[in-house]
């Protein structure tokens, strides 16, 4: 079957646009990451919807690669949010007073 | 194939490895050194390969990479800034004193900055902006004890990750317009379909890859970032940012628009023209309000990306000769300056205050003169580098026909003499007050090594300007595809 290059291009202008409108609405971190990650997939439909359309492979490697790094962003991305959360959250009983009586 | 061409990215990536694994292996306290040892022998090793390269291109991998005369100068702009790095890192609380990865993560941003200017391909250009950007968000998390810094790495993380999608984006559109990744292959297929040029496809992507750019080379209105992260992360690591990340953005513009499009550059001169013109006058204008001389370099960083950019915005090779020029005088510069504001820090609680500063250049007068040098370089005073390169890139807008460039870069330069001048004023004035100038440290002896080194490159550079132009002008020769 084949697919038109339009219909890639819908699709990842499509992801393009929610993932714009996600990072300028969201104010969580998580949500402006799972964004950023809706728009780099949306870079990824178009690579390899030009891939097929010209019959060259490299836009497919060049995919492969976007994945990586999106997965290395995400890692650290998780880890910031981590060491953010924990210096936030201070140890203190007398903070722990939501039941009193 | 020539891999033996690729020699400066394999030493580069052996001692970022090394530097890594030692810095997770438990070392004896005499060997606490060695990661920062290793990382400067290996920037050593790679610029002198650098200079035995110096010639004719070689392509590795294909032609994934090109070593030519441009990947190899820019080469040297990014390993000086990594090397002043590991020197200002040197010993310091926040960096290689306590965190020994500091060292690798400096490596593995300044390989990334390599592959970055040395790229023939957008998968390597893309792969090289990214390693640099991963490393830098880690970087400037680095003191996870202190808010701030934490805040300063989630800020550049989410924002720089906007600016990759959008460089995804558009590397994605460059590829379908031209069917090759190849940078020569995307130059030949814009040369021999004329009425490629004007394509809607090649406009999104070019608007697309502007934007993306001007988040990692903080042009406005993609600048909200720099400010805070610069004045949240670790001082070493801002110096680095503010050097090396520039540089690098500044070659990938270079290789991409003067390089790979120009036979489009009708599509996109007056875009990077008006993107300089606010960048530059924002720029200027928001260093005027800042108190903390951190975040004032940090807004001074902005507007000099706005001079910067005038280079790429001609898109002729005497723009890119003047802007790889300018990157040298602006990397002496700003190391100087952050050298200078690393020794007040280590000495008093919050030296990164313009209060801090006051008195400073009393108590140590040769910091007082490093500090001036570069202070006065940067707003452009002649007979200093600073001068000498703004003058050739807003001569290089003048011939190319954008004199309304070098008048919008004339004016912000007066502007920017308030705010260079006022740290000047106050490092030779009177101290605020008894106490920020009593406590006095022994003189770290790589920060004054890098202070000094600065000094004396701005004024050589001014001296050395004309056979340094020549070998900038056969740099920016050798941006242009055969």
């Amino acid at each position: 079957m084949n697919v038109p290059i339009e219909a890639y291009l819908m699709l990842s202008l499509a992801l393009l646009a929610l993932g714009l409108v996600g990072v300028m609405r969201r104010r969580n971190p998580l949500m402006l990451l799972l964004s950023v990650e809706l728009m780099l997939n949306a870079g990824n439909v178009s690579l390899i919807g030009f891939s097929r359309l010209w019959d060259d492979p490299s836009g497919q490697v060049f995919a492969l690669v976007v994945m990586v790094v999106a997965a290395a962003e995400v890692v650290i991305g998780l880890g910031l949010v981590v060491a953010i959360f924990r210096s936030r959250t201070r140890l203190d009983v007398d903070e722990m007073s939501s039941m009193r009586g | 194939m020539n891999a033996g061409a690729a020699l400066t990215l394999y030493v580069m990536a052996a001692v970022t490895v090394a530097a890594i694994v030692l810095a997770v292996v438990p070392l004896p306290a005499s060997a606490r050194r060695l990661p920062e040892a290793i990382g400067i022998a290996g920037i050593v090793a790679t610029l002198a390969i650098t200079v035995t390269q110096w010639g004719e291109r070689q392509v590795a991998f294909n032609g994934e990479l090109r070593i030519d005369r441009f990947g190899l100068l820019m080469t040297w702009v990014i390993m000086i800034a990594a090397l002043a790095t590991l020197l200002l890192g040197w010993g310091e609380p926040a960096a290689a004193g306590r965190r020994r990865e500091f060292t690798g993560l400096v490596l593995a941003a300044a390989t990334g900055m390599m592959l970055t200017v040395m790229s023939g391909d957008l998968i390597t250009l893309f792969i090289g902006i990214e390693l640099l950007s991963v490393s830098l968000y880690i970087l400037c998390a680095m003191e996870v004890a202190r808010e701030r810094s934490l805040e300063s790495g989630l800020k550049y993380l989410i924002t720089g990750s906007i600016g990759t999608a959008l460089l995804v984006y558009g590397f994605a559109l460059l590829y379908g317009v031209t069917g090759t990744t190849s940078l020569a292959g995307i130059a030949t297929r814009l040369d021999s379909v004329g009425g490629l040029a004007s394509d809607p496809l090649l406009i999104a992507a070019i608007v697309l890859i502007v934007v993306a750019l001007g988040f990692k080379a903080s042009a406005v209105p993609f600048h909200m970032w720099t400010p805070d992260v610069y004045q949240g992360a670790p001082t070493p690591v801002t110096a680095f940012m503010g050097t090396g990340t520039k540089a690098a953005a500044m070659g990938a513009f270079l290789l991409l628009f003067t390089g790979a499009t120009s036979q489009a550059s009708g599509d996109w001169r007056g875009l990077i023209g008006a993107l300089a013109v606010a960048t530059m006058v924002v720029g200027n204008v928001g260093a005027l309000l800042q108190d903390n001389v951190k975040r004032m370099l940090a807004w001074s960083s902005i507007a000099q990306a706005g001079y910067l950019l005038i280079g790429v915005a001609v898109g002729t090779t005497a723009g890119a000769e003047a802007l790889i020029y300018y990157l040298f005088a602006y990397v002496a510069m700003t190391l100087a300056a952050f050298a200078i504001v690393i020794l007040r820090e280590r000495e008093v609680e919050d030296g990164d205050q313009l209060t801090a500063m006051a008195g400073y250049g009393r108590a140590r007068p040769w910091a007082g003169v490093v500090m001036t040098l570069a202070m006065v370089s940067l707003a452009g005073f002649p007979p200093f580098a600073g001068f000498v390169g703004k003058f050739l890139l807003f001569g290089s807008a003048v011939d190319a026909g954008m004199t309304w460039l070098a008048i919008v870069g004339a004016v912000a330069s007066v502007i920017s003499v308030v705010y260079y001048l006022r740290v000047v004023i106050v490092m030779w004035g009177p101290p605020a007050d008894d106490r920020s100038t009593v406590r006095r440290l022994r003189v770290p002896p790589a920060v004054a090594a890098v202070a000094v080194t600065g000094a004396v490159a701005i004024v050589g550079l001014a001296i050395a300007a004309q056979p340094m132009l020549d070998v900038c002008a056969d740099a920016a020769r050798a941006l242009i595809i055969p």
